[in-house]
């Protein structure tokens, strides 16, 4: 699973280049999403050096996560979207149906700073609040 | 003779008899005020216009109530948590009494949104937050609910002693208490979470504290027909009902009915949702709360469709709050079979935009709002009348045509094609989320000029000549020519005579083929490949920035961006054209790479260059010579129609 979406990832490095050394998105299963949880397997993705980098971590719970977003997703989403010719063009889709949901876990400032404000818009996610 | 019979007939809240049964509804605060919560003179003069629309029943924009500043969502909400904040709202309260409506004070705290000031909100479980614009959360201990109910009823008695009649609460749009009716962020385990049962509790404590308080006045309640937020988790249609009828047996005295989160992933009232899409909720809610009044409004910009509806019974009472910012006039003129007249709301939220940048709302139709206490805004009789021609019959000069008509000044347009509206009947017409909406603008100047005797001479193109054949016939002339693809941008590219003008195409001069390659990612590219793709075409576009969409509204960004998504159209960022062939256009991207994009048209979008020739041109032919809108920088139809006011209520 990572190393396909390190591929996935590497296709659109563009997409985070602003990102800072460090920064990250957790991706978890609803099931699991909790601020306190039993010990559950994730998939990072991690901005290094070189670029952003997909691998497998362990989830237990957003209180104590390091990572500035949480990317929810239903069961069999993810392995959905990885099937796709376009994987963060479906996940994009997926926000807007309901498969999968954005959680913020960084005050607004330190999102922008981390240098995701350009990402999230991207996914259709407006950086400032919004009624649509 | 009045057409709308039902609309206009008496209602009742409680104890109170209305007037008519049209509520203007607090539907956003309007960050008028000090930061401290105090209502400024600005918001009084906005206000006191507002009570002043014919309304039956006028709501107070929302306060909140507690010291702490935990349930404040915009930075400049107004407070009522003491009694210091009181005199202004007594104000308020006889604005509202002496234009004979019934006074309603809406009490915001709005939890999951709130604690703007703070570095966290407030919500029955530690959910984090979806939008990057909110605060992370705290969970309220049982002490915080029995202190926050205690802090509503306190400010709902202080709203009664300042002259207002009754008060309305708010538990939609993923505010606290809709917070703690949503199981997407009420987790608790205690007796306020879990089954629908318990997570109302709070809300009917609330509503039994209210009107424990003021068991004489009435008490409406805002409930959410629809979250929007069920994918994500949060509440069924039918268990917002279920709360619906919670609240409607605690004893509030209305229900007004709205839809979706303001996180919510899909539209609830934007232009792209279509004029009563969400009747059925009210529908369900008359059907759900036969015995209490049901008030509704979401997209529901029309009173004869509101006439309609409650006529039919499908709800009691109509709740309208943007058509009345984008005209304060919408209810006396369609008492007086005016509705033509009528400025409509083109659900640009423009209004909401501002909000979340912190700043005062404005509204794109009517440049006044937000100036109602600078005299300077107002049309009043102009002290020297004057022959006034305007070049261009855009937003920009039919506004301030219409208005120096208004003020007596005798007015021409010229305009080089042959109707009103300028590029904004272009962009309206191709527009994929509700064509009508803004076509209403070139309608409405249509409608006024000729009921101002605007003359309009079309077919005219001014330049140096024509303006020597009619030298000395006019005090002042305003340059109101707009803007226009910068062509000569593309001077170095090659095959650049092969570049097709995004305007000739938007307005028909010209056709485009079935490959569709557009330079210009912007609002006007954008609009253009939508329709074009919704047509059948193959499209890519091609941007020069990081993203598309840089000069679109924020609140609207998204919707494009989905669109492009949804119907299949390339884009290639951090591009610019290289050279246009006639197999396509060759684009370079930011790295150096070159690509081909086979085309049968090369369209392009941008840059805009603002049309200021006449400026140098007619400087020593007239006495005065003004511009306003796109002619004097390229932007967009708010700065278009403000800039066309403000100059015509000072020349």
């Amino acid at each position: 699973m990572s190393a396909a979406w390190q591929r996935v990832l590497d296709r659109h490095a563009d997409l985070f280049e602003e990102i800072e050394e460090g920064a990250s998105v957790a991706v978890v299963p609803r099931s699991v999403v909790a601020p306190v949880c039993d010990p559950a397997p994730m998939l990072l993705w991690v901005r290094e050096p070189d670029g952003m980098t997909a691998r497998s971590a362990e989830f237990s719970g957003f209180k104590t996560l390091a990572s500035d977003l949480l990317l929810v997703t239903n069961d069999g989403t993810l392995e959905t979207a990885l099937s796709r010719d376009e994987p963060l063009a479906e996940i994009k889709r997926q926000l807007r149906a309901g498969g999968m949901m954005f959680m913020v876990l960084r005050r607004k400032d330190e999102l922008r700073s981390h240098g995701w404000e350009d990402f999230l818009e991207w996914l259709g996610m407006p950086f400032l609040g919004t009624c649509r | 003779m009045n057409p709308l019979k039902t609309l206009f007939s008496p209602g009742r809240l409680g104890r109170y008899a209305t007037r008519n049964l049209i509520k203007y509804g607090a539907c956003c605060v309007s960050n008028y005020n000090t930061r401290d919560g105090f209502i400024t003179p600005r918001e009084l003069a906005r206000t006191r216009i507002i009570a002043g629309t014919g309304c039956g029943i006028i709501t107070n924009q929302g306060a909140y109530p507690d010291p702490k500043g935990e349930g404040k969502s915009y930075f400049r909400q107004i407070a009522l948590y003491d009694d210091k904040f009181l005199p202004q709202f007594e104000t308020i309260a006889r604005y509202i009494h002496d234009a004979g409506g019934v006074a309603i004070q809406q009490i915001l705290h709005a939890g999951r949104y709130g604690g703007i000031d703070l570095g966290y909100c407030v919500q029955p479980s530690v959910v984090p937050q979806t939008l990057p614009h909110f605060r992370p959360p705290r969970e309220m201990s049982k002490d915080d609910i029995r202190r926050c109910i205690g802090e509503h009823a306190d400010a709902a008695k202080r709203a009664v002693k300042a002259g207002f009649d009754g008060v309305e609460v708010t538990s939609f749009m993923g505010y606290l208490l809709a917070s703690f009716n949503s199981k997407f962020t009420n987790q608790r385990t205690d007796e306020y979470g879990g089954p629908v049962e318990n997570r109302g509790r709070f809300m009917r404590e609330l509503i039994d504290a209210v009107k424990q308080a003021l068991p004489e006045h009435p008490l409406v309640v805002r409930l959410s027909g629809a979250e929007l937020m069920d994918q994500w988790g949060g509440n069924s249609e039918d268990e917002c009902f279920e709360l619906m009828k919670q609240a409607a047996d605690a004893g509030v005295d209305m229900i007004s009915v709205t839809v979706g989160w303001q996180e919510a992933p899909e539209s609830s009232i934007g232009r792209d949702i279509a004029p009563g899409h969400w009747n059925y909720l009210a529908q369900r809610a008359k059907q759900t709360c036969p015995n209490t009044p049901i008030a509704f409004g979401n997209r529901l910009p029309s009173p004869i469709m509101a006439d309609e509806c409650i006529a039919r019974g499908e709800f009691d009472v109509w709740e309208v709050c943007r058509p009345l910012l984008a005209d304060p006039e919408m209810i006396h003129k369609a008492a007086e079979g005016r509705l033509d007249e009528v400025r409509q709301c083109i659900g640009s939220l423009n209004c909401l935009s501002r909000l979340f940048r912190d700043l005062p709302y404005s509204c794109t139709m009517n440049p006044a709002l937000g100036h109602e206490v600078e005299p300077e805004y107002a049309i009043t009789p102009a002290a020297v009348k004057k022959k006034i021609m305007v070049i261009g019959a855009g937003p920009a000069g039919m506004e301030y045509a219409i208005t120096a008509a208004k003020r007596g000044h005798a007015v021409t347009v010229y305009e080089k094609g042959e109707r009103i509206g300028g590029n904004l009947y272009a962009y309206a017409s191709r527009d994929l989320a509700r064509p009508d909406d803004l076509m209403s603008v070139v309608r409405h100047y249509e409608v006024m000029a000729k009921k101002l005797g605007v003359e309009m001479k079309f077919n005219t193109e001014a330049n140096a000549k024509f303006m020597r054949s009619v030298l000395h016939q006019y005090d002042v002339c305003i340059v109101a020519s707009g803007a226009r693809i910068d062509m000569d941008a593309y001077a170095g590219t090659e095959g650049r005579e092969r570049l097709l003008d995004a305007l000739d195409v938007a307005h028909g001069r010209k056709q485009a083929g079935k490959r569709v390659v557009i330079i210009g990612g912007g609002k006007i590219g954008l609009v253009l490949g939508e329709s074009l793709r919704k047509a059948g075409a193959e499209v890519v576009i091609v941007e020069r920035d990081k993203r598309i969409g840089g000069d679109v509204m924020p609140t609207f960004k998204w919707r494009h961006t989905t669109w492009v998504e949804e119907l299949g159209i390339a884009v290639h960022t951090s591009s610019r054209l290289k050279r246009v062939t006639a197999e396509g256009a060759l684009i370079v991207d930011a790295k150096g790479k070159e690509t081909l994009l086979p085309a049968d048209s090369v369209i392009a979008a941008g840059p805009r260059k603002a049309n200021q020739e006449l400026f140098a041109e007619f400087e020593w032919m007239v006495d005065e010579l003004h511009g306003c809108g796109d002619a004097l920088m390229p932007r967009g139809i708010d700065a278009a129609i403000h800039e066309g006011y403000r100059l015509g209520v000072r020349i």
